[in-house]
Order: structure tokens, then sequence, then C-alpha cells
């Protein structure tokens, strides 16, 4: 990170900066934004300049698929990701501007594993300790791993039972312990385990309350699902997939409450599209619920948040587009991933997947109402996701995946949400 | 239902007629949008025999005429008593002796009868009464009537003729009257006869004719879904009120077709083909006898208009994705995508066209019969699959893409059209999420995978109306039973549907 480039490099990236200048990166110096480096470096926010990623190269190119970001205790992140070519769950900690990577599972983390943490998530409890949940798939099985004074400790989820447990799961801190929800492939629904002392507390989410005059039985619910944990307990908001619903089940004192936030109309019954493939979640400061989702019919995304027991919905992001060229108007695969945040003003920031040009769109709520939205420079870019920064504003990391060697896997890359709009 | 599927709809009732769904049309349809002898209904004399048997059937070979009871010239004197003749129907022929006008002639055999005659306060006299056979003809037209729906009427008086009838007084019951009613008896018996002959046939004459030229009823009207509108305008093509028309080996009744619809956002803004219907060819019927077969004839330019309909309503872009047809082989990726096909997990989820261009179409003959060509020149076909856990577009197909649709009788009553084969034109191919690709993809399967992707996208939209031969204006029983193709005209075979 520290190294100058060398001579033969030099030449390229100056016309980069005399680029960056042009498309607004900077409108009052030539200071360069993290996240606006071309491949291969990244900004040092100290010298202002792009700078070859001489270490940072090796650790973080390879990955493919969803990253989970947090924040630990010391103020610096944590990514959890998936190796491509060590085919195994890397968590990967900043420290210093540099990249360190752990190999949490899979052969890089055990020569006799098999490849493991394609699918994962994190999250950091209130001591700022991160816990992880990923699924191995070769046996469909779950595993988490928390940070110990002695570095990573390592368990089998064994309550949810080999060979059932899907590509979707997310982990929250519920009563000072790890809660993970998971898809469960044996019933098509959501399991959720909480551990208390040493043990995991399973529990099955019931189905959401039967709609006027649908006659339909089957529920498959959790190919994507989130979940915060409230006050009261956790929420999980999932896809439900028969009606292509957005359900969202609350935690009771001992039960759940389960019902259909979107994508049908609650009063008759009438569908109302195919939404919640995929659905992110945040919990806002003073604790309100708040979703992305997306609306996979009209290519939009939305967020819904709960405030003061009232839910609203609000147009986040469109996928519709002019060509130019024929006059027309296309639709991008807009949302195929999706992240949210909360920044400590309440404002919420949301990161998506445009699956068609491949790049990262972000919208940020303004305090007028509305949302800025940007499009985070560069090409190539997938899997996005994002992180509270410890000024309050949001960070997004995603994949560059313009590396010719490695087609189809990304570098991290990151780029600071900005304030206000542009 | 989709905006592009109800356009279609529109064009469908426009064709054939639907009921109670289009709403009128706010203003009348620009006359320059209407397309001359788009459609025609076609009876070839070579099927006029075939269906004259038909309405023989219908009529009955033996036709029991009642004849009501008559009243002497002096009511006090008497009255003959009615009756009941059964008159056998030997056969029925049916030629077109002008070009507006059908003339059924009905072929009667032996007719006997034996009236009775009973006079006040006496006993009746028995009395018999034959003919040797009857020949009745009737003249028929196709016309519209003041509110400009079809209708088949009888044209002039029909005219019947009488060989050796003879009415045989045994007893000379008749000269002991003061008037004998001989005479009067006579044609009062075949006034009756015949009149009864002509009811009977023209009962089941005139629907029958109707089901054959009245596939739809004139009408027009407008489709709404979401922000796009189909709208139609039916009208028949009279010569001074005669719609059926007879022209050298064949009859038929034109129509003129208005089609008209807003743009979608996502189809591009193309101008309505202004090509005019050809002269109805001459032909010969299909092989084998049919019953009440006649033919609807698309012309070439209809399917243009429909097709250029069908782009325009957004048929081919509106839906967000469509469902590839066919399940392709596992590990379909590593032909295409080698970069990156470990990470591909199962078939494509969806596809996208985007269409660049309005189709251009045309008929072709292939091994299986007619179809239909349609030429896109310019369009992009996006592949979309999961990789790694999320839906992307992993492939775009970009270029001329030219699609055989081959018509299929679906059930009985519905005529769709399903994509054969996709011919590429001059198309690149690139990886949104690869850039662009180092290894050309296979040629087999990228064949394949657009040939299964346009395929649901055809199927999945209806770019051409499904023609909803029942219900509607058309008799039940109506069955599409061929579809063929005279040079720029496509023939749809249809049979039955007949009974009054």
């Amino acid at each position: 990170m520290n190294a100058r480039p060398t001579p033969p490099l030099r030449h390229l990236w100056h016309p980069v900066v005399a680029l960056f200048l042009l498309v607004g990166c900077s409108k009052e110096s030539v200071r360069c934004e993290s996240g606006l480096c071309p491949s291969g470096f990244a900004c040092n926010p100290d010298s202002g300049q792009c700078e070859a990623l001489t270490t940072a190269v090796t650790k973080t190119s390879g990955l493919i698929g969803r990253l989970s970001a947090v924040r630990t205790a010391d103020g610096q992140l944590g990514v959890a990701a998936f190796s491509a070519d060590r085919k195994s769950l890397v968590w990967l900690r900043e420290s210093q501007g540099d990249w360190q990577p752990s190999f949490l599972a899979g052969p890089a983390a055990s020569a006799q594993e098999a490849p493991a943490g394609h699918t994962s998530a994190a999250v950091v409890d209130a001591a700022g300790v991160a816990h992880l949940a990923w699924r191995r798939a070769g046996d469909a099985t779950l595993w988490y791993a928390t940070q110990g004074p002695s570095g990573w400790q390592r368990e089998q989820v064994t309550v949810a039972a080999a060979g059932t447990v899907g590509a979707a799961l997310a982990i929250g801190i519920w009563q000072d312990n790890p809660v993970i929800a998971w898809r469960a492939l044996d019933i098509q629904n959501v399991r959720v385990a909480h551990k208390v002392g040493d043990s995991w507390l399973l529990e099955t989410l019931p189905p959401p309350a039967a709609l006027p005059g649908d006659t339909t039985v089957a529920v498959d619910l959790g190919r994507s699902l989130a979940l915060v944990v409230l006050p009261g307990g956790p929420a999980v908001a999932a896809y439900e997939a028969t009606r292509g619903d957005l359900v969202l089940a609350v935690r009771g004192a001992q039960t759940w409450d389960v019902s259909r936030l979107a994508g049908v109309d609650p009063k008759s019954g009438a569908d109302l599209g195919d939404v919640g493939m995929p659905v992110a979640a945040a919990l806002g400061p003073a604790s309100e619920l708040v979703l992305a989702y997306r609306d996979r019919a009209n290519d939009r995304v939305w967020l819904a948040r709960s405030k003061a027991g009232v839910l609203s919905n609000q147009l986040v992001m469109d996928g519709q587009r002019v060509d130019p060229v024929h006059q027309t108007t296309r639709s991008d695969l807009l949302g195929t991933v999706l992240a949210v945040v909360v920044l400590p003003t309440g404002l919420a920031v949301v990161a998506a997947q445009d699956g068609s040009a491949m790049h990262v769109r972000v919208a940020a709520e303004t305090p007028a109402g509305g949302f800025a939205t940007y499009t985070v420079p560069g090409t190539l870019q997938a899997w996005p996701t994002l992180v509270v920064q410890p000024d309050a504003t949001a960070l997004c990391l995603w994949l560059d995946l313009t590396d010719p060697a490695a087609p189809g896997t990304g570098r991290l890359q990151r780029w600071a949400v900005p304030q206000g709009g542009e | 239902m989709t905006r592009a599927v109800l356009a279609m709809l529109a064009a469908a009732c426009a064709l054939l007629g639907c009921t109670d769904l289009p709403k009128p049309l706010l203003t009348p349809l620009a006359p320059e949008l209407a397309l001359a002898d788009g459609l025609r209904i076609a009876l070839l004399d070579a099927d006029l025999q075939p269906l004259a048997d038909t309405i023989r059937l219908a009529a009955g070979k033996s036709v029991d005429v009642p004849v009501a009871e008559w009243l002497l010239p002096n009511p006090s004197d008497g009255q003959f008593t009615a009756l009941t003749v059964a008159v056998p129907l030997d056969g029925l022929t049916l030629a077109w002796p002008d070009a507006q006008h059908l003339r059924a002639t009905a072929q009667f055999g032996k007719i006997a009868a034996d009236p009775s005659l009973v006079l006040t306060g006496e006993a009746g006299c028995a009395l018999s009464w034959d003919a040797q056979s009857l020949e009745i003809a009737t003249d028929l037209e196709v016309v519209r009537d003041a509110n400009g729906a079809l209708t088949v009427q009888a044209a002039g008086a029909p005219v019947a003729t009488w060989t050796a009838a003879n009415l045989t007084d045994a007893s000379a019951c008749l000269a002991k009257q003061p008037a004998p009613p001989a005479a009067s008896l006579d044609a009062h018996l075949r006034a009756a006869i015949a009149a009864q002959l002509v009811e009977r046939l023209h009962a089941v004459m005139l629907p029958t004719l109707a089901a054959i030229f009245a596939p739809s009823v004139e009408q027009s009207g407008r489709v709404t879904a979401a922000a796009v509108e189909a709208r139609f305008a039916l009208q028949y093509t009279d010569d001074a009120g005669h719609v059926a028309a007879h022209v050298g080996t064949l009859a038929q009744a034109n129509l003129a077709v208005s089609l008209d619809v807003d743009r979608h956002p996502c189809a591009v803004d193309a101008q309505l083909p202004m090509t005019q219907a050809s002269p109805l060819a001459q032909r010969s019927p299909p092989a084998g006898q049919a019953f009440v077969r006649r033919a609807l004839v698309l012309d070439l330019a209809l399917v243009q208009r429909l097709a250029w309909m069908a782009a325009r309503s957004g048929a081919l872009c509106a839906q967000s994705r469509t469902t590839l047809t066919t399940t392709l082989v596992p590990g379909w990726a590593a032909d295409l995508l080698p970069q990156v096909d470990e990470w591909i997990e199962g078939p494509p989820t969806g596809a996208r066209f985007w269409p660049g261009s309005s189709p251009t179409v045309q008929f072709v003959d292939t091994p299986t019969g007619a179809a239909l060509q349609w030429t896109m020149d310019d369009g992009q076909l996006e592949i979309i699959a999961r990789v790694a856990d999320t839906e992307m577009t992993v492939l775009t197909v970009t270029g001329g893409f030219r699609a055989t649709l081959v018509p299929r009788l679906e059930g009985a009553h519905l005529l769709a059209f399903d994509l054969v084969t996709v011919e590429r034109l001059s198309t690149h191919q690139s990886s949104p999420l690869l850039g662009d690709l180092a290894t050309p993809p296979s040629e087999a399967a990228l064949s394949a995978l657009c040939e299964a992707a346009l395929q649901g996208i055809f199927a999945q939209q209806a770019v051409l109306p499904l023609l909803p031969l029942t219900p509607g204006p058309l008799p039940a029983g109506t069955v599409l039973t061929r579809i063929d193709r005279a040079g720029d005209a496509l023939w749809l075979w249809l049979e039955g549907g007949t009974k009054p």
C-alpha cells in the first residue's frame, strides 16, 4: 500500500487521475478518493494519490460471491468473503491500510476440508467481536465461528441437520449470543438457531397467515433472507417464492408473528408482483426496521421502513434506462444483490448490483426524504456490501472483476459514499 | 394478463370476434390505417357440392310438410282437413349463377297425399293427389343489414317446378259440389308444399351460409392494459351491399382490417407497414372431401401489420424476463463461458430480448408445411443465470435474428405459432460479467441457447394473435383442420360448425 508505482506504471495512472478530474471525483483538488483508483491501485488518503496495491492484490483478489463486512472493536474493517481460487472462506481484516487474510474454512484452512464459505454472513456484538456463519456446500452443513482471545473458534451448528442448509443465511446477536437464520432445504422454510450457553435452540418459522381467498397451501420461504435483532427479539425478512412476496417474521416473547409485507394486497389477497428476492435488512438508531428489497418484475429497489409501528415503502432505484441508439427504454437487472445500512442520522444507504451492466449503484437517502443515487466509478463490479464508517458515513465495498487473469472473480474495492448527494 | 397479450387479444378480436372485452373506440381509426382485403373468407366451388350434401342431410332426406286445413270458397259448405305430406329430398345443388347470388336447387321425389274433404252435414270424400317430382330453386345473397351485421337472405321469389301433379277423385266427390274446387285444391297443395319446403331449406341454409361468411361481426374497439392501448376495426368490403362475391372458382368475402397500438417504451418507434394486400389467387381445395369446408385467408400484409403491432406493443420486451423453454444439459455453460462455468449454478434463469427494429415477416414453406419467417435485423438477447448465488446477465448476443414460426392448432380451437428454429445473422457475443469473450463460444451451444431463449420469449408472449375460433361468432364445432400457404396468403381451412 505504501509503495510508489514503479516507473513503467507511472505513465498509466497520471491519465487516470486526470480522468477522475473530468468525471468529478474531486471537485476541489486532485486528491483521490477511496474506490476511485484503477485496478491494482488504491487511494492513499494521506498522500491523496492512487498507489499500487502491492500486497493487497494477492490478498483480496480471486474472490467471488457475496461479501459481508463489519467494523470490529478496534475500528477496523472485517470482511467475510469466498476465495474462488482457494475455495475457502476468508476473513479479511483491515490492518494499517492493508488486509490480513485468515482462512476460516475450506481447503485453505484445513487441507482435508471440502470447499466451504461460498455463503457466509458476519456480525459484530456489542463488544465489537466478530461472529461468522457459513455454509459448507458439499454436505449442506451450517458452521459458526467467533473471534476469541486465542483466535477463531469454530463449530458446526449441528441442530441444522446435514444436507438441509440452503444457500441463504444471516446472523445477528440476540441477548449477547449469536442467532442464525437459514433456509432449510428439507422443509423449504426458514429455521432459526439461537445459541444459549453451549447449546443451540432451534426454531422454525410458522407460515404467514393465510390470505383472503387463498387456497395455496405450500409456502416456499427463505431463498433470500435477512436478519436483524429488534429490542424484542430477532426479525427475519425472507422471500416467499410461491407467491413472490416479502415476508417478515418477528419474534415475540415466545412465538413468531409472520406476515406478508409486500407483493400482495393484505386485504384482498391480490397479487401485486414478485418482490423480496433478494432482501437486505438494517436497524436504525431508534431500533426501527429498515428493509431493502427488489421488485423482480419491474427491476426496482424499494425501501420499507417500520417506524412507530407504521410501515412505509419508498422507491429507491429504478432499473429503467433509455437506449439512446434506438430511442427505447430498457430495463436492467437491478438489485440482484442488495445491502442496506442506516446511518446514525437515521438516513438509509442502499447498494444494489446492476446485474445487466455489472455496475454497483448506491442510493443515499437525503434529509429531504428522497435518494441521491450514484454509480460507483469503474467497470465490472459485483457483490456490493455496505458498512457504516466511524465518521457516520457509509462505505461501499465490492469486487472489481476486471482482472483478466482471473475472469469472473474479483478484487475487493471500496468507495466512500458521498453525503448529501451529487 | 400482460399488455402484450391484451394487445394481441385485441387483434384476435378484430379478426375473429370477442364478446364484451373491447371498449368502444373513442374516435374512429384513421382511414389510412385500414388494410383492404387483409382478411378474406373463401368458399371454393369445389366444396359447394359437399356443402349442399350437408345442407340436405340437415334438412332431412324426407321432409314432412304440414298443410293446414283449407276452407271451401263458401266456408259453410265444408273444408279440407289438415294433413302432412312426406316429401323426399332427393338432391340439392349449389351454384353461383352470377357474382352475387348463390342458387340452391333442391330436387324432390314423388309426393303423394290423401286430402280429405269434409262437407257440412254429409260424409267426407276421399281424394288422392300426387306429383312425380318437384324442383325448387332459390337464390340467396350475403348482405349487410342496416346495422352493418352480415345477413344471408333470399333474393327474389323461389321458383318451384312441378312434374306431373295430379289430383284423383275416384268417387267423383268433388264433382258433386256446386263449385268444384279441384283446380284450386291442386294449386293450394302445390303452393303450400312448396312454401313449406322453401322455408325448411332456408332454415338450414341461411344459418349455414351465415356461419361460413361471418367469422366475425363487423366491430371496432380498444383494449387497454397499463399504458398500452390497442385499437382495431373490422369492416366488410361490399359490392353494392353484397358481401360475398363469386370470382373465378371461388366466392369470397373481404374484410378491411384497421390496427393501431400505443408504443411500449421498450419497442422501437417504427412506422406501420403500408404494404397492400395481394389479389386472392385461385386455388384448389385440399385433397379429400370435407363437409362445410371454407378458408380464412390471412394476407401477408395483414400478418406484417400484426407483427408490427406485436412488436410495438412490447410483446417481445415488456416482460421482465421469460423462461427458456428447453432445459439445457448440465454444464451448458462450459461451452459458452468456460471461464466462469464453475460458478454458474443450474440452467439459465431467464432471458430478455431488446428489439432494435420492427420485425419483417414473410411466409415460407418448410418440410412440415407453411411457416412464418420473423426477422429482426437488430436485437439484443440477454441470458440470465445465477453466478455465485446472484442473478446476472452472463451472455449478451447482439445482432440479427431470424425465427421460423410454424402455425399449429392448439387444442381444437386455437391457432398458435411455435418457434422452431432461430438463425443468427451476424451476431456478436459478449459477457457483461467477463467483458469481451477471449474464446468465442461454441456455435452449436450458442445456437441451442438462443433457440431456447427465443422460444421462451415467443411462447410466453402472444406475438401473433391466437385466433379464438370459439367461443365467438363462429358456431360451436368449427375446427381448424389445415393450414397452408398460397403465395402471400395463409389459408386456414375450417370445417364443421354448421348446425343451425
